[in-house]
């Protein structure tokens, strides 16, 4: 997908690597962790939300043009670094929103260190294994089958994705498909752990999913909701599991409305 | 030069979709175990067994036996468990093992024992080959993709530390961590039996096995790339302070003779109507992208001459012989597969012979659909006739087999274990 030009790009140089983050919007700190199926830069979203914040949303290593961690074996390795960049950048008070995979890293980041955080957006999050079913297993499907199923409407994957996946796009998703092959192939998308670590995790929280999301089945909205002392649901009717893709100013405001709850 | 025998034990039921006249093609991974049944699989185990008694009977100087998990294609998905039954019931002949999949085990010294003690069962007939397994072998036992060539590498090096080194030693890799190694069984052969390794088309794994001089097998791949690719081994080895010669080449190549020209093509032709298998050139079936390559699987950009040939060169519709490609008919014409009688078979492995110049050749034959009947009448014939007559010009072109002159010096070894020399 393209990134936008109006953000600022800017790589970190981390001890573990370069990362690169996307910026723009004025006010509020809101760092943004991506999906796991491409790092899909600065769009809609973002843009929507940077109308009331001042976003930020950094690559994940391993993704886009930030270096793959040889070494991470799980994602609270990538959340670890993370909060590194967070330390880099200064953030203070801050809001963290993760997408899906980063929605998993995001928890991980809070559970750890959740001091500076004022708020955590987990949307359609993974990272805790379903009660009465289990998360889409990328692995064995072909990818764009994989990206496609994270859309309500097969419209809407059209229209953003084409009818064909050019070889750069096809190239990508298989860096990336790597990457997750890397730090979450078994158990697949979930944590054991994190379920408990997140029993004592202070940040006011705001857990948003699709009601039609194929990828995290939502069940997982009142897991995370349950476990969370202060966290509230917000369920978005016929969305799927990319709602920053599908509906980004739908997403953006109930985001929005959330951190200008505190 | 070593003979050796193998078939990949093709799970054949006539009744099935995907087998025989029906020519279903068979998508890889695709096929519920639901269809199995146990009855056809007993019967099949026990005659794939007769078969390979009858070939020592018949003077082949190895068994061998490869790997695959979740299809009817090959039934050996255990196949040490074949080679424990075999080190008790043949007398002579190496049992090769081309090869177990190092990757997909989660603890190698489990497999170093399994070794060792067929090893030592057998008095030390074991040739032990390594792969690395393509997708199907690291989903079946969900072995990690990205870290197949890793896993690959220090199992290898841990397991050859079992066998040489005395216990118990403590094992603290990237990969594998064991508190105490030190398992009641040591190969027989010293200080281990022989590591030969097959390929296909990773460069990484050519390259490997010329650095450790273990002799590298080609498996059924087109002759001017195969002959490539031995060149490159060639020059690794050169770079690596020793000099390759035909005891670190093997060749395999499908073959079925019979007794008369149209029975042996009639008979040919059924090897290509088994149960689709994407090793077999002819009868591929389908495969999915995502599962046969898994994320980080291999490298694809580090791909040997073979890779441009096989079905590369098919999937684009080029022809090299005329014949629509993987055909049974292009496969005939470019010595993909040999059949007819002794005689007629003969003047075609002369010349694959003196093209790429192997140590070790292995008869491809009784797979597919063909029965019990069409592989034990090609066993014959090959023993009485095909066998010796190339034992005979491997003397005359000068091509020792690994058991003949050490693949790793280059200088002879005492007796020749061949089948002739020891019958």
């Amino acid at each position: 997908m393209a990134v936008a030009t109006e953000a600022e790009q800017q790589v970190i140089d981390l001890a573990t690597g370069p990362v690169r983050v996307f910026r723009g919007g004025a006010g509020a700190q809101v760092l943004v962790l991506h999906h796991d199926f491409e790092a899909t830069g600065w769009g809609a979203f973002h843009e929507q939300l940077a109308r009331s914040f001042s976003v930020i949303t950094s690559e994940m290593p391993g993704y886009g043009e930030s270096a793959r961690l040889d070494w991470a074996r799980h994602p609270r390795d990538l959340a670890g670094v993370l909060l590194a960049l967070v330390r880099r950048l200064g953030l203070r008070e801050y809001s963290l929103v993760g997408l899906g995979f980063g929605g998993w890293v995001a928890a991980e980041m809070a559970a750890f260190a959740p001091a500076d955080m004022a708020r955590l957006v987990l949307v359609g999050a993974a990272g805790i294994k379903p009660e009465s079913s289990d998360i889409l297993d990328q692995v064995m499907m072909d990818h764009r089958e994989y990206v496609r199923s994270g859309f309500a409407e097969a419209a809407a994957f059209e229209a953003l994705f084409g009818e064909r996946t050019p070889a750069e796009q096809k190239t990508r998703w298989e860096a990336a498909r790597e990457t997750i092959a890397r730090i979450s192939w078994k158990p697949y998308m979930y944590s054991y752990e994190l379920p408990e670590l997140l029993r004592e995790m202070p940040v006011p929280t705001t857990v948003i999913w699709g009601t039609e999301d194929r990828v995290v089945p939502p069940e997982c909205a009142t897991r995370y909701a349950n476990l969370i002392p202060n966290a509230a649901i917000r369920l978005v009717a016929g969305g799927g599991h990319w709602l920053d893709l599908e509906r980004p100013a739908e997403l953006a405001g109930i985001i929005a409305a959330s951190i200008a709850t505190e | 030069m070593f003979i050796g025998y193998f078939t990949e034990r093709p799970y054949q039921d006539p009744k099935a979709k995907f087998f025989g006249a029906s020519k279903d093609e068979l998508t890889d991974l695709v096929l519920s175990n639901g269809e199995y049944d146990s009855e056809i699989a007993a019967d099949l185990y026990n005659r794939y067994f007769d078969e390979k008694l009858y070939a020592e009977e018949m003077g082949f100087d190895g068994l061998m036996l490869n790997e695959h998990h979740s299809t009817p294609f090959t039934m050996g998905s255990v196949m040490n468990v074949e080679a424990s039954i075999l080190a008790r019931i043949t007398k002579r002949a190496k049992i090769v093992l081309l090869g177990n999949i190092l990757p997909v085990r989660s603890d190698p010294i489990f497999l170093a024992e399994e070794l060792a003690m067929i090893d030592v069962i057998s008095r030390g007939r074991l040739i032990s080959g390594w792969v690395r397994g393509t997708g199907r072998e690291s989903l079946s036992h969900n072995a990690q993709s990205p870290y197949n060539w890793e896993r690959f590498q220090e199992a290898h090096e841990l397991i050859i530390k079992t066998w040489t080194d005395p216990g118990p030693f403590r094992w603290e890799g990237r990969h594998y961590q064991m508190r105490y190694v030190n398992p009641w069984a040591k190969p027989y052969q010293k200080p281990h039996m022989p590591i030969w390794v097959p390929g296909v088309l990773s460069y990484n794994t050519l390259e490997w096995a010329a650095r450790k001089r273990y002799p590298y097998l080609m498996t059924a791949t087109d002759e001017e790339p195969t002959k490539e690719c031995f060149g490159i081994y060639e020059s690794i080895a050169r770079d690596n302070g020793y000099e390759a010669g035909p005891q670190n080449y093997g060749y395999m190549l499908k073959l079925h003779v019979d007794e008369t020209d149209e029975l042996a093509e009639a008979t040919a032709r059924k090897l290509l109507q088994g149960p689709s298998n994407p090793f077999l050139e002819g009868n591929q079936g389908g495969v999915h992208p995502h599962l046969q390559a898994l994320p980080g699987l291999t490298s694809r950009k580090n791909m040997l001459p073979t890779a441009s040939s096989r079905a590369a060169l098919a999937g684009r519709g080029i022809s090299t012989t005329g014949f629509t490609p993987g055909s049974f008919e292009d496969q005939v014409a470019k010595r993909g597969i040999i059949y007819g009688t002794p005689k007629t078979v003969l003047k075609q492995l002369r010349i694959a012979m003196e093209k790429m110049r192997p140590g070790i050749v292995m008869m491809w034959d009784g797979d597919g659909a063909m029965t019990h009947d069409d592989a034990m009448r090609s066993l014959r014939l090959m023993g009485e006739v095909v066998v010796p007559t190339m034992r005979e010009w491997a003397a005359e072109l000068e091509l020792p087999g690994p058991t003949e002159v050490d693949p790793a010096t280059g200088k002879h070894i005492g007796t020749a274990t061949t089948g002739a020399a020891a019958g």
